[in-house]
């Protein structure tokens, strides 16, 4: 027993360890040069300008600075930019609920039922992507607007009688962002779920599980790795989206990203915009760090 | 004794033209060891799933301890299943693994807690509670896979090619302890394998499939030593054919004249049809020397071709002077001659040992 057991554990750490020795081992080290290039040129570096900017002070005219100042991140400490930071959150986690909620039963249709029609499907869920994002969103336009086409339907059947008033609303901003994060909900989800063996759900129906026991206690948390990524896929860049609360949140509805946009481009306040792009993404590290922990303490997660 | 699982006529087919199972007749006693042996595609899995009740048959009936099973789905059934690459919940530890199914019944927690416990034990994984599957070995998982399923003392254990996965020496230590804690016990066992030597030496009763049929069924002295068709004395063990023609009956004998000129004669068992057919000589049955025992019925000439030594036994291929040849299996006992390639001998063996198939 001993010594079968001896084998059949060897440490996974050992296995998964990288240390910079490792990777400067001739072979293989060598395949990260390109991503290092790519991500050091155009992500590292530009960063680097961020975070000094921040800390910038600016002249009578609006420019930046030699010197060192923490009044760009004292500025923020403003209910009107604290309100935007919450709002963005929390349309970003409305949109990503909206997503999980619309895109697992599809995910699930499409991994266990779909048989011969699973490429089918993964084609018809890229299918939007065809056209151009901004033409989509344009699209949310014509049928959200008071005199647009949901409005005519409704009106028709009289379901309302005055003109729905949802474009330039939070809620259209969601609905747009989840229209247009979707398939990257549904493309982790798909992935996990296709993995689930059918053996393992035979046996838990084996064992007594009916079709929903089967689901929450074997399917569902085999699936946790689709949920974490796709949330995580649709959370991440949704929270810093400008261009969809831009077109369907007009005025009310500003998000981070817009406020972002408005100092660089409008306001040239570069320094102001860098500290707050810097706070962004200490936030959404915070709510990553916090997510994954709190996926991983769940007991029947040891997938993750 | 009573029967724990019955299939009356059960057939399954999957679309139009691939048939996995015709009309199977099959009566499972209470508290047996049942072998389902067959090779790849016979439809052995697909018995075990028809009565686990993964597949629904096209045809027939299916009774578990009596009851019919019709529209009843796999987690109403009194059976637990040990699939063949385990199935084990790689999400869950060792301890949740095994008390699945008795917390799906509900079974209060203190009482979960004891009879996981006694699984534990029984497959000797005692202290593996919270471990992962994916640290066990092989030979771990499997006993995991088997605890699983016993804990919840069903009335029928089926188990898929449970071993199938392991090699050669774990197989056979998994093998007498499978036996032994059938015996513990006392549950049906319903054990589909393609290997015949592990039915042979497991269980009660084989039933040997092919090709969606059953072709024979009985006890493993019964299977191995009268096969009833070509295919059963083929797939077991190894087998001397002769191809020929019944010459008639001789009181309760079978006269037979093979192709090759060889008069055999063997006890007349059923219905004989004349005309072609085939008989089967084992060839350890078979004996060999220089001369014939005097008054031996069955026997020939012929020259030794070549011998293959395996250890305790030695295999000599035979060419007889009709041209047919013959593999004669002898134990390598000391004191015996041992025959050179072509040296002249004698083969002679029983009428009992010789066996005319049915088809």
């Amino acid at each position: 027993m001993a010594r079968i057991e001896a084998q059949a554990r060897p440490s996974p750490s050992a296995a998964r360890r990288f240390t910079p020795r490792r990777l400067l081992r001739p072979r293989g080290g060598w395949l990260l040069v390109p991503n290092a290039l790519w991500a050091s040129l155009f992500f590292l570096i530009p960063l680097c300008i961020i975070v000094i900017y921040s800390f910038l002070p600016i002249d009578e005219n609006g420019n930046a600075t030699t010197g060192f100042t923490l009044d760009n991140y004292v500025q923020l400490n403003d209910p009107l930019y604290i309100h935007i930071f919450w709002r963005s959150i929390a349309m970003s986690l409305g949109s990503t609920v909206l997503c999980l909620l619309l895109g697992y039963p599809l995910a699930y249709f499409m991994a266990m039922q779909a048989g011969r029609y699973k490429n089918l499907c993964l084609l018809l869920v890229i299918v939007p992507f065809w056209t151009s994002f901004l033409i989509r969103t344009y699209g949310w336009i014509i049928l959200l607007s008071p005199n647009g086409l949901l409005t005519g339907v409704l009106k028709s059947v009289h379901a309302i009688t005055q003109p729905l008033d949802i474009l330039y609303t939070p809620f259209s901003v969601m609905l747009g962002m989840t229209y247009s994060y979707l398939p990257l909900m549904i493309f982790p989800l798909y992935v996990s779920l296709e993995k689930v063996d059918r053996r393992v759900l035979e046996a838990a129906r084996d064992l007594y599980a009916d079709g929903w026991s089967a689901f929450r206690r074997v399917t569902l948390p085999l699936s946790l790795p689709g949920i974490v990524a796709g949330s995580l896929l649709v959370g991440i860049p949704s929270t810093g989206e400008f261009l969809i609360p831009d077109l369907l949140g007009g005025a009310r509805t500003e998000m981070i990203g817009n406020a972002i946009s408005d100092q660089f481009t409008q306001a040239f306040d570069w320094p102001f915009g860098s500290a707050m792009s810097l706070i962004m993404m200490v936030i959404l590290l915070g709510a990553i760090v916090l997510y994954l922990r709190m996926v991983r303490r769940n007991p029947e997660a040891g997938v993750l | 004794m009573s029967d724990d699982v019955t299939l009356a006529g059960v057939s399954k087919r999957f679309g139009a033209d691939v048939v996995a199972l015709e009309s199977l007749d099959l009566s499972i006693r209470k508290g047996e060891f049942f072998s389902l042996l067959g090779p790849s595609g016979c439809g052995k899995t697909t018995t075990l799933r028809i009565i686990a009740g993964f597949e629904t048959p096209t045809a027939g009936e299916v009774y578990v301890g009596g009851e019919n099973m019709a529209d009843r789905p796999p987690n109403k059934r009194p059976v637990n299943t040990v699939f063949q690459s385990y199935a084990l919940f790689q999400h869950m530890n060792v301890y949740d693994n095994i008390a699945f199914g008795l917390q799906q019944r509900k079974v209060p927690k203190a009482e979960i807690k004891q009879r996981v416990e006694a699984a534990l034990r029984l497959v000797r994984l005692e202290g593996y509670g919270r471990r992962r599957p994916r640290e066990l070995s092989g030979g771990q998982q499997q006993r995991v896979a088997l605890a699983r399923a016993v804990v919840n003392r069903p009335t029928v254990l089926l188990l898929d090619e449970p071993l199938g996965a392991l090699d050669l020496k774990l197989r056979k230590e998994m093998q007498l302890e499978l036996k032994s804690i059938q015996h513990e016990l006392g549950t049906t066992f319903v054990y589909v394998t393609h290997d015949q030597e592990e039915a042979l030496t497991m269980s009660d009763r084989i039933a040997v499939m092919n090709r969606a049929r059953l072709e024979q069924i009985g006890e493993p002295s019964e299977i191995y030593e009268r096969p009833r068709t070509r295919f059963v004395a083929d797939f077991i063990g190894i087998t001397n054919f002769f191809s020929g023609q019944v010459q008639g009956l001789d009181g309760d004998r079978v006269r037979f004249l093979s192709d090759g000129g060889l008069n055999l004669c063997m006890p007349r068992s059923g219905s004989v049809k004349s005309g072609p057919s085939t008989v089967a000589v084992r060839p350890e049955k078979i004996k060999i020397a220089e001369q014939a025992h005097i008054g031996a019925v069955n026997r020939c000439e012929g020259v030794v071709e070549d011998v293959v030594y395996l250890g305790s036994t030695s295999h000599h291929r035979v060419r007889t002077s009709g041209g047919e040849t013959i593999i004669v299996l002898r134990q390598n006992d000391s004191g015996t001659a041992v025959f050179a390639p072509g040296s002249r001998v004698s083969l002679w063996w029983e009428p009992e040992s010789t066996h005319l198939l049915e088809d």
